[in-house]
């Protein structure tokens, strides 16, 4: 699935736990929000498949990020498909655009990352400079604390005059950095501030913390990705001080909650955005400090069932996607098709997809296109026809002798060749034997027509034209004809050849010019 | 040379203090004395120094890279904390809009209500 489906269903999934959140941020284990944010990065973050290119196209067809099968590496010869000659050598009036496959969308949507991922990056090595410059604590208190303490990973603790809080760094080397200005006498307050950071040490909060920003950089473009990066945030501490007060036990509540008031009348801090999110973050937090109750087995009951409801409705529903594609729907889609009343039942028209078509050889070298084709519709498909173009590793269009056979000499960037074998509903064929390339070098067999330039062709790119089907139905691809302006004769990305299969085609109603099996337009219940 | 106190974080400090108590000497001296007292590695010590240069505390002369203090004990001012590192802790996709939002302490009232809240939930 491309990255605005996973936005999108990302997006779904932020709100429902944004409205959780709201209802019952004092009332269940703060751990319930944190892991329900964990899994909201999981659905922004896997599969993550950079969209290439950010055309149309990709932005409402489902990709399926299938590998292009192996075993058609190892299939042996001979073709079946070379014996027949390939239907016609359709000459195209050429293609005068010379539009970049790479649209402007991608390109804003790079930019926006590297920006953002260049500020993140800019800040964090900067203040690592910073915390490098901290001095080390000699104090008794400190430690005692740091022998007691039963990680694996040593701990630091260091000062600085550049903080007016403590704060906690490192991943692997984690260093609890204090203020200068703590006073080291108090140590009923020290032991709060060591019990919450280390609570943030235990978690592995820092990490947690970059793989939060990483997703923003990725969606930056998705407002509710900031919302739950803030969240996120704030629920992580929300998490230790529920912590600390289990340790510390429910009557410090008070004492813990004022020495965190005084430590914010410390800092300066910005004021939220207008209205902003929810409350102000600091009264969101002493109030759930003072709310926090002993976890009983309903609210654990329950914190459960609401992760387990929320997961399994927002995040397998885009894990399901990827599986059976002609009934999941990406949410992009089930957003436009609700808002556009479009026909509920799509499902009817599934899907072909192009799992992968590769350059072969034959025993005495001469190149041939291997092509396996999945029927995900429910009817048998009859014939196909599809374009091919090949171009060399780097993406350059080569002008093949596509038609040796008929000793028509000419070469083109396309050739458009018809099959008539029949398609099952849901096969994927396993075999499907290969277009001959002409190489004028190697087939002594057949008059030569020059030398092509077919022993450099290393990616062959196919696109259906046109799909008949056993009751008549035909399918005629409505991107075909810009698929052929775009990539004819053109150079293309060798980012895009690699991602290009599966190639999917969803048979939406658009693409339907005379439909004989009227059943297909049946609404489905 | 300029009249103004000369405004020092505690970790420059620490440099300038080797400088006060030995008199003279290279950077690698320096560099040496820190890294025992407080685990810094070379390049963080030479960045203090750096700064310190830019700072007018430190005079640098060849050869050997030899560090000189231009000012006595007495002439430095604590700096005051720079939020720097707890813009970025505090989340720093908050950061990206500090320039538009102003940056203040909590006012005393806001401190109050926030005491009181305590209070309240204490009560109940």
């Amino acid at each position: 699935m491309n990255l605005l489906e996973m936005s999108f269903s990302g997006a779904f999934f932020i709100i429902a736990v944004f409205i959780i959140r709201t209802a019952a941020v004092y009332r269940l284990p703060k751990m319930t929000f944190v892991i329900l944010w964990e899994t909201v990065l999981l659905r922004l973050l896997i599969p993550f498949r950079i969209p290439f290119p950010f055309s149309v196209h990709t932005l409402i067809s489902l990709r399926v990020s299938t590998p292009p099968s192996v075993e058609a590496q190892a299939i042996p010869l001979p073709p079946a498909k070379s014996q027949r000659p390939p239907l016609t050598l359709q000459e195209m009036e050429h293609l005068a655009s010379e539009g970049t496959s790479v649209s402007a969308w991608f390109a804003v949507w790079c930019a926006g990352m590297i920006l953002l991922a260049s500020f993140f990056a800019l800040a964090y090595l900067r203040c690592r400079m910073e915390l490098r410059t901290a001095l080390p604590v000699n104090n008794a208190y400190a430690e005692r604390w740091l022998k007691e303490c039963p990680l694996k990973r040593r701990v630091f603790i260091r000062q600085s005059d550049r903080i007016s809080t403590p704060l906690t760094y490192g991943i692997f080397r984690p260093v609890i950095l204090m203020p200068r200005k703590t006073d080291w006498e108090r140590e009923e307050q020290l032991r709060y501030i060591f019990s919450h950071e280390y609570a943030h040490i235990c978690r592995f909060d820092a990490l947690t913390k970059l793989i939060a920003a990483f997703a923003l950089c990725i969606h930056w473009f998705n407002p509710l990705v900031w919302v739950m990066y803030r969240l996120f945030n704030r629920d992580l501490e929300l998490a230790c001080d529920e912590r600390v007060i289990k340790q510390a036990g429910q009557k410090q509540k008070s004492a813990y909650s004022l020495m965190l008031i005084g430590m914010e009348a410390q800092k300066s801090r910005l004021m939220p955005f207008g209205s902003g999110l929810a409350k102000n973050p600091v009264e969101e937090r002493i109030t759930a400090i003072m709310k926090t109750k002993p976890a009983t087995p309903f609210t654990l009951l329950s914190a459960c069932l609401l992760v387990l409801i929320s997961v399994s409705a927002f995040a397998t529903s885009a894990a399901a996607s990827t599986d059976d594609r002609p009934d999941g729907m990406p949410a992009a889609n089930v957003a436009s098709a609700d808002a556009g009343n479009v026909a509920p039942h799509k499902k009817n028209f599934g899907s072909i997809i192009h799992e992968s078509a590769d350059i072969l050889h034959y025993e005495d070298g001469a190149p041939y296109i291997h092509d396996i084709l999945t029927n995900n519709t429910d009817k048998t498909i009859v014939e196909t026809q599809y374009c091919m173009l090949a171009c060399d590793e780097d993406g350059a269009p080569l002008k093949l002798y596509w038609n040796f056979t008929d000793s028509s000499a000419e070469s083109s960037y396309e050739n458009i060749v018809r099959s008539e074998e029949n398609l099952l509903p849901g096969q994927t064929e396993n075999y499907r034997g290969g277009w001959s390339l002409y190489d004028g070098g190697i087939m002594e067999d057949f008059p030569g027509a020059g030398d092509g330039e077919a022993s450099r062709a290393a990616w062959a790119l196919l696109c259906l034209k046109q799909v008949v089907f056993e009751d008549g139905a035909v399918w005629d691809n409505p991107d075909y004809e810009s698929w052929l302006k775009t990539h004819a004769g053109q150079r293309i990305g060798v980012d895009e050849l690699q991602n290009y299969y599966p190639h999917e085609y969803r048979l939406e109603p658009a693409g339907w010019n005379r439909l004989i099996g009227t059943d297909w337009l049946k609404p489905a219940g | 040379m300029d009249k103004k106190p000369v405004k020092l974080f505690d970790s420059e400090l620490k440099v300038m203090d080797i400088l006060w108590k030995e008199g003279d000497v290279p950077a690698r001296h320096v560099a040496d004395a820190l890294a025992r007292e407080t685990g810094w590695n070379k390049n963080t010590t030479y960045t203090l120094i750096k700064r310190c240069i830019g700072k007018g505390a430190i005079e640098r002369s060849e050869p050997g890279f030899m560090c000189h203090a231009l000012i006595p004990k007495e002439d430095v001012q604590e700096a005051e904390t720079d939020e720097l590192i707890e813009k970025l802790y505090d989340g720093s996709a908050e950061r990206l809009f500090s320039a538009l939002l102003s940056r203040k302490k909590l006012s005393a009232r806001q401190i109050e209500k926030l005491e009181q809240i305590v209070r309240d939930l204490e009560a109940e």
